[in-house]
């Protein structure tokens, strides 16, 4: 990113904070303002974030995936249900099933991705009507698959939904946090914290190592990659399949970290803003 | 001795059947795995779809909703499917849509007021329909002119749009067009003027079936003509086959793009507009959500041709319709009808599958149909 772009960027955000500072000025100090507003922001960027760099590792590898929404509502509802299902029919303490519930998740986004690389790049389908047709389908199997195992026949929760096991708890960087007010900064949410772990990892292996190197030569110029004996397929499924991982996690921000249920849509067009 | 007629018969037939089939074999796998799913959660697949060719072809009342449900997928589907041709993709249709239906809702209501007089239905039903269609030419030619002049990629653009499209219309019904009267709750307009209705079918009670419909035939008809017996759609196939070819042969590319975009906003316009004069009468906040997805689906399915467009968008209203009546017998929820389309458009568009599992090979004469699953 250039200086210049950086730098508009910057006046934006400070103009908008300015705003709500300004507005807010009569009931609170301007700082307890900004570090409530920074520690908002980052809990509700987490998907955004996640999902932009699950699109980051496509676009790089030369896949165009629209189907990020689709991958994220379809996490979103696998991962909840298996925290529940953990919780409620095996009876496991709350913690593991969210775990379980966030690594089900993860596994759903990696699952959808696999559907979008397979049609994609083995049966060469248009990359957008690939993503398309995965936000049709998790849009219409996590809303029927809601209805019918909680309010449908033979339901095995007999029509109400169980409690779920709540929401990840939040984690306290040590010292930080103990700083006066701004130490509220520092107390997030495990996914909020690996979202901004994942940027800069993301940057490293993008950046700095053979891996990513490879990735982008195989998303500018795939013959040319190939000629130097990159495996132009392999790459691709590869980093597809880690976006949906990505996107996977940014679905399991909505039922296990946000608030503690499912609804149809929930998404609401997150994906397509990342 | 050779026998022509004969031959010539056939060879006909399976120069009409053979585009179908692969439409049709795609149809059937999704149903069939549909089926599964349904049995996976413990309903009778055989009882949903019995409940859905009930719901949908029952009666002529059912038979009226399928093609009342048809119609918007009719317009949407020749939308995409017109920007399909021009090798454009046109994901905004629901925002089109919306902004279509709000401002010929707008005319509808509020041009008799404006004008302190009656209109009769010959002049305002053309304006509010009109309008709707100029605003979703509006909302799909920013895109185009986006592409042409910027190169911004129109399927980021008209999602944008479709954001600010549906804002939009949350604003304005929540907003200044919301309807006055205190009784009423929900954000929507007013009921626009009778002078602005467009007519059901048949005057009978229940069968809502209005003439959008044949409206939405016709329109097929024209876009076909448009594309293949007018210079225009001769430039505008030319670009979507091969930009760089259109330009060396002397046509506007630029110009052709807009052009595109706008008739495909125009058509997506006049989906929300005829749902509001011929059927809804007002526009509420949310009616259209999905219709510009499952457009996608009906003009890939119809294979972007406007005559496909029609039996996919019958299918499509056909499987919502039905689904409600499927809901109520076997307690089926009316979301595995996104499923089974989700998987219809996956096989229609990823065909090796198709041709994978009835052996089925490219472009061969003969249309051979061995053995199914696996045999």
């Amino acid at each position: 990113m250039n200086g210049r772009r950086f730098a508009i960027i910057v006046f934006i955000i400070a103009i908008m904070f300015g705003t709500v500072v300004l507005v807010g000025i009569s009931k609170n100090t301007p700082l307890v303002i900004i570090t409530s507003m920074i520690a908002t922001t980052i809990a509700v960027a987490t998907p955004l974030t996640l999902g932009a760099l699950c699109g980051l590792y496509c676009e790089r590898a030369g896949v165009v995936n629209i189907g990020i929404e689709g991958t994220m509502l379809g996490a979103a509802f696998f991962g909840w249900l298996a925290s529940i299902y953990m919780n409620t029919i095996f009876h496991f303490p709350a913690m593991p099933s969210l775990i379980v519930g966030v690594m089900a998740a993860v596994l759903t986004g990696g699952l959808f991705a696999l559907l979008h690389a397979v049609l994609s790049i083995t049966f060469k389908v248009d990359q957008i009507i690939g993503g398309t047709v995965i936000n049709i389908l998790a849009s219409g199997i996590t809303g029927f698959l809601n209805r019918q195992m909680f309010f449908g026949a033979g339901s095995v929760f007999h029509g109400n939904i169980p409690d779920s096991p709540g929401v990840l708890p939040t984690i306290r960087i040590p010292l930080l946090a103990d700083i006066p007010v701004i130490g509220r900064v520092f107390i997030q949410q495990p996914i909020a914290w690996s979202a901004i772990a994942l940027v800069i990892i993301t940057q490293i292996v993008i950046f700095h190592t053979r891996w990513g190197l490879r990735t982008r030569a195989v998303g500018e110029h795939p013959r040319a990659a190939d000629t130097v004996g990159i495996n132009v397929i392999r790459m691709r499924y590869f980093n597809v399949i880690i976006g949906g991982l990505l996107a996977g996690l940014a679905g399991a921000y909505f039922t296990l970290e946000s608030i503690s249920s499912f609804q149809p849509d929930m998404t609401n067009g997150r994906g397509f803003i990342a | 001795m050779q026998r022509p007629d004969e031959q010539g018969f056939f060879k006909n037939l399976q120069r009409w059947l053979e585009p179908l089939l692969v439409p049709v074999l795609a149809i059937l796998t999704a149903v069939i795995l549909g089926g599964i799913i349904v049995k996976v959660v413990n309903g009778d697949p055989i009882a949903a779809y019995r409940g859905l060719i009930q719901g949908a072809f029952g009666s002529p009342r059912a038979l009226s909703e399928t093609a009342v449900w048809a119609t918007p997928y009719i317009f949407a589907g020749l939308a995409v499917a017109f920007a399909f041709k021009g090798g454009l993709f046109n994901i905004g249709a629901e925002g089109q849509i919306a902004l279509g239906a709000v401002f010929a809702a707008l005319i509808g209501y509020a041009l008799p007021g404006w004008l302190h007089t009656s209109l009769p239905a010959y002049i305002h039903i053309p304006l509010a329909v009109g309008m709707g269609m100029l605003a979703g030419a509006i909302w799909g030619g920013i895109p185009g002119a986006l592409k042409a002049y910027t190169g911004g990629h129109e399927v980021i653009n008209t999602i944008m749009m479709n954001y600010i499209a549906l804002n939009l219309t949350s604003f304005l019904l929540n907003g200044p067009m919301r309807d006055p009267d205190p009784t009423d709750l929900s954000a929507r307009t007013p009921e626009i003027a009778p002078s602005a209705r467009i007519p059901p079918l048949f005057n009978i009670p229940g069968m809502r079936v209005h003439w959008g419909f044949v409206l939405a035939l016709v329109v097929a008809v024209i876009i076909w003509w448009l594309l293949w017996k007018t210079t225009l759609g001769f430039e505008i196939r030319t670009v979507g086959a091969n930009p760089d070819a259109a330009k060396y042969a002397g046509i506007n590319v630029k110009r052709t793009i807009i052009i595109t975009m706008a008739i495909s906003g125009a058509l997506a316009g006049l989906a929300g507009a005829i749902e509001v004069t011929a059927l809804n009468y007002r526009h509420e906040l949310g009616f259209s959500t999905g219709y510009g997805f499952d457009a996608i689906a009906i003009a890939l399915l119809g294979k972007t041709n406007p005559y496909g467009v029609i039996l996919a968008a019958l299918l499509f209203g056909a499987m919502r319709n039905g689904a409600t009546r499927m809901q109520f017998l076997t307690q089926i929820p009316t979301d595995i009808i996104s499923v089974i389309q989700a998987l219809i458009l996956l096989f229609v568009a990823a065909d090796a599958i198709i041709r994978f599992i009835y052996r089925i090979r490219a472009h061969e004469e003969r249309v051979v149909l061995t053995r199914g699953w696996g045999g």
